[in-house]
């Protein structure tokens, strides 16, 4: 289609949000710096995150009464929620990280095999794909944990497999779209080996999906992680992570509401950056793609 | 900015115009802000009863004019000039009124009619929506009135039909549907927009004649949109050609086609192929269409216009009126133009030499696609069947047929991207001369789809040396050198070799996929419609590119396409192919002279000529090529053949020669012409 | 409609379902001796021995699987290790609490996010649009527990109009129903709002249009039925994830629904109704699949199973 006709057909429909790129601006910096207390929280702490001190139990947080130096205030047992706050975020973004990277390799790796592989093959990655859209995550990670307990590594490994479906499902239907096109043909005409074509070719130019998808599916990691640990289900005392620090906060909510609070807002702010920025990523590389 | 607005609208003595536009200017919101002009200040009028044609490439600019007169343009675009129907102005009229005019007064069709009707609501449903909303037909009369609409344009069995959901018919008989819609509101005025782009020729001719005899009918005028040359030539009285959202020339359609003096309506004539002879060299315009908000300073065509002087660059020439004929230059051609050096087309092969590929009774069948290998989801489909040819080293075999023939499954089998399911390939002996010559370095497939052909990340130096690459080829220096060759060998400029696909135009990209093709060096190729993408004026660049590549490297060429005019300008030999079968072949100067199987004669006499006195004065064949599902048996041509006998019912014809080279697959044909 | 085309999607079905029966059971057995893990070290190698031969458990593996299929043919998933109870019957006891929950939230999320995402659309680009488009953003990235915390800090503690949990009348599903409801909403309004979009830039809106057809008609009766195909989708997979979906809200608000009854099986590892449960949702989740291909195939002649082709 040439350019005239493009502009005269339907403008694109991306969401456009109130706020516009001020909105995205901030979001982007918001995700910077969770990035960076991620990175270095063990070292900016002002406090040992398991500190506890009985005088200093349930303070609020500077400026609502509290006091310097427990910015943030501190819990039940006294320890500052800063610096709990820092920790939890380093772990939850590795853990979210670490499920995504496990996700995305397994599911990216089963679509390039059920495309090319095609006939059986294909039936049972597709039938593997269906039992795990027929099985909700959440259910799934529960039976998982019910059965083998709880430990931390075997926690990631569940985180891991959330979205490895859509990975598959996703990456199968761009590599057989893919392949229909004419480069593809060609290079087939040039006997060139597929795997050439697959990893020159093919997975560069569905790599602007796969992002995308992983920008979509990070926040949800995020939020699986949170709660399965605000169920208590997930990442255990003494380590601490923002689902964590939610769950047993909500029990002071009466008391003390920036318990829970805190690491909520945290979480509900990074995901809606990450949102916003996948939005904003992808309006960029569809455009890079349309024309 | 243009100077011409202080011209009065070109209106003329007779008639009130029904339609007029004066002024118009249509502007998009670009990507990355600001705003982009894609309609520069268009001056028309449209009177009672007569057909106007508005031609000009894709991206000119054509249909978003029709578009802005009935603002049906999205809300982001914006709309300058003045729209005048019987008097009103269409611009200031409020949602009520417009709405009444809009497949009241003025109907209009477009272009993929699959497209343009709800998928999810019938035929009849859709029909009846649009008769209660202009007739305010109910019950038994809206029915009869449904049945009567589809009825007159000539769709059979309207009862039933009314009951389909579009995906159900065929493209014409969608784009008859819309038709019956459009007329539902008694237009005066009717604006097809590419009606019959998306068609098969046979049905093309079809839809034009429908046209021509609803207009005749009713007296309504028509607007009729194309890129097609021919199709206007065939159509209009007067016609308007369109440059880069310009009218750079416009006038009755003898005239203009007699005497194009711009020289961008002089290109486009020279430039398209014909089917009654063949030029010695088609007379192609350097460069493409600029892009909208990219347009060059003074007249737009300037940069790739031969009489081009320093004041065409300083300034965009107004449109003036001389007569009948308004123009746009200021260096117009005078006189008819000079009469087209004629060739003949030689076979140009070595017939008693050893052929490059044999094909025996080739057939393809394509299995029933299944649910979990259980249930079959339709029959299976026998895409080409029994199809043999001979094609001789250096020669260039032309394989034409309308979509769905099973032209491009051939190529493939040719290719090796397919596997015959009956039938057997010989190729010349080089091609299984191991380790040497391994099937890539024998033939290479160059096929349509300029955008997909290419892979959009990579770079083009890159693509071309690949195939190099993957058969270990020389050094990374020897390749690039090799590049560097075939870019020029395609003439295309050696600063591209670093840009990547989106920086090239369609033609640039089809020349791009040459180079690769021949990268290795094969002795053959095998076109599949390789040109259909492309706008006429590249068009005929490559295609001249294409035979003196042929003539130079001795290629022997496999050339698939719906297109005969362009068939007819690069083959030496021809093969008709109907429903998976090869209906007739012979030497071009034979089968287009002298066409001997009445899908042929059909076929041929269905291209629309933009020369004068070319007019169609035959009925078009009827009907439509049979569902590959279920061909019908003996002759798959008889159900839509007038020359039919019972013996063309049961049994199916075999190829016969009837003279040198020219074999026909028909009970009928005795070959005296 | 199709009878093939049927037969293959119950076929599909079913065998989903048997392969997610199947996973469960080696699951099951993966995780150990059900005997062991249910009793302990609580009884005698005889009590185990006992069990073993009154559950199948001596038999080969094969025959357990056979045992297995029977028994949930049966309707039997065993007994809960807490209570004794049957695991079937504590699941269904707990059935009609996440039902009244998840219902009246989704009929929330239908009622306001549909209509939401549709004006946005049809008023793209305005102020509605960027506020119910950040509206939507924002309610899906809000996760449950962070909003039915608020919720409840706000309402219930701060001023006590509503109850913060468990079961009574109208009022306890309040906070409730919202928290679930809200994200669904949000998804609802994004998804109806890029349906829509791309529905009205069809060419056959314009084709309606173009026959002077009145915006109102063109709209609601060309627009908003096509776009409903791929919103019939994503409802149907919120249906069939309800049960999933209600697990955070339930243990907040102690609403005593199939959710928190996991939750505290997998904190007690009662086996029996973990698995029951786990069972019951994907059979949900299939059934809602099969039903949003028959809905699908209703709405849209396009597809093989409506042609009989």
């Amino acid at each position: 289609m040439d350019q005239v006709t493009a502009l005269a057909e339907a403008p694109p429909r991306r969401a456009r949000y109130l706020g516009g790129k001020v909105l995205l601006g901030v979001a982007v910096a918001w995700l910077a710096l969770m990035v960076v207390a991620a990175l270095t929280a063990h070292m900016i702490v002002p406090f040992d995150y398991r500190a506890t001190s009985l005088e200093a139990r349930l303070l609020p947080p500077v400026g609502l009464g509290g006091e310097f130096p427990y910015l943030l205030g501190t819990d039940h047992l006294g320890r500052d929620i800063l610096s709990r706050l820092l920790h939890s975020i380093q772990l939850s973004m590795a853990v979210a990280l670490a499920g995504s990277l496990i996700g995305a390799g397994f599911g990216i790796t089963l679509g390039f095999l059920a495309a090319h592989l095609r006939g059986v093959a294909d039936s049972v990655c597709m039938a593997l794909v269906d039992l795990q859209a027929a099985m909700p995550f959440m259910v799934v990670a529960l039976g998982v944990l019910a059965l083998f307990g709880n430990n931390f590594l075997l926690f990631i490994v569940v985180i891991g497999l959330h979205g490895w479906e859509r990975y598959a499902r996703l990456t199968r239907s761009l590599v057989l779209a893919e392949v229909e096109q004419g480069y593809v043909t060609a290079l087939r005409g040039f006997r060139a080996p597929p795997l050439l074509i697959y990893r020159r070719h093919v997975l560069p130019n569905i790599a602007a999906a796969l992002i995308v998808n992983f920008t979509l599916s990070f926040p949800e990691i995020i939020l699986l992680e949170s709660g399965l640990s605000f169920l208590g289900l997930g990442i255990q005392p003494p380590l601490t992570s923002l689902g964590n620090m939610l769950g047993f906060g909500r029990d002071y909510v009466a008391d003390a509401w920036w318990l829970p609070i805190v690491p909520g807002v945290v979480i509900f702010i990074t995901t809606l950056a990450m949102s916003l920025a996948g939005d904003a990523l992808r309006d960029r590389l569809d455009s890079s793609l349309n024309l | 900015m243009d100077v011409a607005l202080a011209v009065p609208p070109v209106t003329r003595v007779d008639t009130p115009p029904l339609l007029a536009l004066w002024q118009i200017t249509v502007d998009f919101a670009a990507r990355g802000g600001g705003m982009v002009r894609v309609v520069h200040g268009i001056d028309l009028d449209i009177r009672p009863g007569e057909t106007l044609g508005l031609v000009g490439e894709s991206g000119s600019g054509k249909s978003v004019t029709c578009l802005a007169a009935l603002r049906l343009l999205p809300a982001e675009a914006q709309i300058g000039g003045r729209i005048a129907f019987d008097g009103a102005d269409i611009a200031r009229m409020g949602a009520a009124q417009l709405q009444s005019l809009r497949g009241g007064r003025i109907a209009i069709v477009f272009q993929d009619p699959a497209a343009a009707l709800n998928p999810t609501q019938t035929i009849g449903w859709q029909l009846r929506e649009r008769l209660v909303r202009h007739q305010g037909l109910r019950g038994e009369a809206l029915q009869a009135a449904a049945i009567a609409a589809l009825a007159r344009v000539g769709i059979a069995d309207p009862a039933q039909r009314l009951e389909d959901y579009p995906h159900h018919l065929s493209g014409g008989m969608c784009q008859r549907a819309m038709i019956a819609m459009a007329l539902t509101g008694k237009p005066s005025l009717l604006i097809a927009d590419e009606p019959t782009t998306a068609l098969d020729v046979t049905t093309q001719a079809q839809i034009l004649a429908l046209l021509r005899d609803l207009q005749r009918e009713t007296g309504m005028a028509m607007v009729l949109v194309s890129h097609d040359l021919g199709v206007i030539a065939e159509s209009c009285a007067r016609v308007a050609v369109m440059y880069a959202g310009r009218i750079v020339e416009q006038g009755p359609t003898t005239e203009i086609f007699a005497t194009p003096r711009h020289p961008y309506t002089r290109g486009l004539l020279d430039s398209l192929p014909r089917i009654d002879h063949v030029v010695a060299r088609l007379a192609a315009m350097p460069g493409a269409l600029p892009q909208p908000g990219r347009l060059p300073p003074g007249c737009s065509f300037a940069p790739r216009c031969d009489r081009a002087r320093p004041a065409c660059v300083a300034n965009m020439p107004r449109l003036e009126m001389q007569g009948a004929r308004a123009l746009r230059c200021l260096h117009p051609h005078d006189g008819p133009p000079a009469p087209p050096g004629i060739v003949q087309m030689e076979p140009g092969a070595d017939q008693q030499g050893v052929p490059m590929v044999e094909a025996q009774a080739l057939g393809l069948r394509y299995a029933p696609r299944r649910l979990l290998g259980l249930f079959a989801r339709g029959a299976a489909v026998q895409a080409v069947d029994g199809v043999s040819f001979t094609l001789h080293r250096g020669e260039t075999l032309g394989l034409v047929g309308e979509s769905g023939c099973g032209k491009s499954t051939v190529a493939r089998m040719v290719a090796g991207l397919l596997t015959p399911s009956n039938g057997a390939l010989r190729f010349a002996p080089e091609r299984n001369a191991a380790p040497g010559v391994p099937a890539p370095r024998f033939a290479q497939l160059v096929f349509q789809d300029p955008l997909g052909a290419l892979d959009p990340r990579q770079r083009i130096a890159a693509q071309i040396a690949e195939p190099l690459e993957i058969h270990r080829i020389g050094n990374a220096a020897s390749r690039r050198a090799e590049v560097l060759r075939l870019l020029d060998a395609v003439g295309l400029d050696p600063a591209l070799a670093e840009a990547f696909p989106h920086r090239l135009s369609g033609g640039q990209r089809q020349r791009v996929v040459l180079a690769r093709a021949l990268a290795l060096r094969p002795p053959m190729l095998i076109a599949d419609e390789p040109f259909s993408a492309l706008d006429v004026s590249v068009q005929a660049q490559v295609i001249e590119l294409l035979a003196e590549l042929q003539a130079r490297e001795a290629l022997t060429l496999l050339f698939i396409s719906h297109d005969l005019r362009v068939v007819r300008r690069i083959c030496g030999r021809v093969a008709v192919m109907y429903a998976g079968r090869i209906v007739e072949t012979a030497p071009a100067e034979r089968l287009f002279g002298s066409p001997q199987h009445p899908y042929t004669q059909a076929l041929l006499a269905a291209v629309p000529s933009p020369d004068l006195g070319a007019r169609p004065s035959h009925q078009p064949l009827r009907g439509e090529p049979p569902s590959p599902l279920r061909p019908p048996p003996g002759c798959r041509f008889h159900p839509r053949c007038a020359m039919a006998r019972p013996l063309c019912r049961v049994e199916a014809p075999a190829l016969r020669e009837l003279f040198q080279g020219q074999a026909v697959a028909c009970h009928v044909a005795h070959g005296d012409a | 409609m199709n009878g093939a085309w049927m037969a293959a999607k119950l076929l599909r079905a079913a065998a989903t379902l048997l392969l997610a029966v199947t996973v469960v059971f080696i699951v099951l057995r993966l995780a150990g001796d059900p005997a062991e893990i249910l009793f302990g070290d609580n009884v005698g190698e005889e009590s185990l021995i006992r069990y073993r031969a009154l559950w199948g458990l001596d038999q080969p593996l094969g025959v357990q699987y056979l045992l297995y299929l029977r028994s949930l043919l049966l309707g039997d998933f065993g007994l809960s290790s807490q209570s004794g109870a049957s695991a079937w019957q504590l699941m269904m006891g707990r059935l009609p609490y996440t039902l009244q929950l998840g219902g009246v939230s989704l009929l929330l999320a239908v009622l306001i996010g549909i209509p939401a995402g549709v004006a946005a659309a049809l008023a793209r680009g305005s102020l509605t649009d960027r506020v119910v488009m950040l509206a939507a953003v924002s309610s899906f990235c809000i996760p449950n527990f962070v909003l039915g915390v608020v919720l409840i800090l706000v309402f219930a503690e701060q001023f006590g109009w509503l109850p913060s949990h468990g079961t009574g009348g109208i009022w306890h599903l309040v906070l409730p129903a919202l928290t679930l409801g809200t994200g669904w909403a949000g998804v609802l309004a994004r998804f109806a709002r890029s349906a829509m979009l791309e529905v009205l830039g069809q060419p056959y809106i314009r084709g309606a249009r173009a026959s002077g057809l009145t915006e109102g008609r063109v709209r609601w009766r060309h627009a908003l039925p096509n776009a409903a195909i791929p919103l019939v989708t994503i409802l149907g997979f919120m249906v069939g994830g309800l049960v999933a979906g209600a697990i955070v809200t339930e243990s907040i608000f102690a609403w005593p629904g199939v959710g928190r009854l996991l939750v505290d099986s997998v904190k007690l590892r009662d086996l029996a109704v973990v698995q029951a449960i786990v069972l019951m949702v994907a059979a949900t989740m299939v059934a809602a699949n099969l039903v949003v291909d028959v809905l699908s195939a209703w709405l849209n002649p396009r597809l093989p199973a409506a042609t009989g082709a």
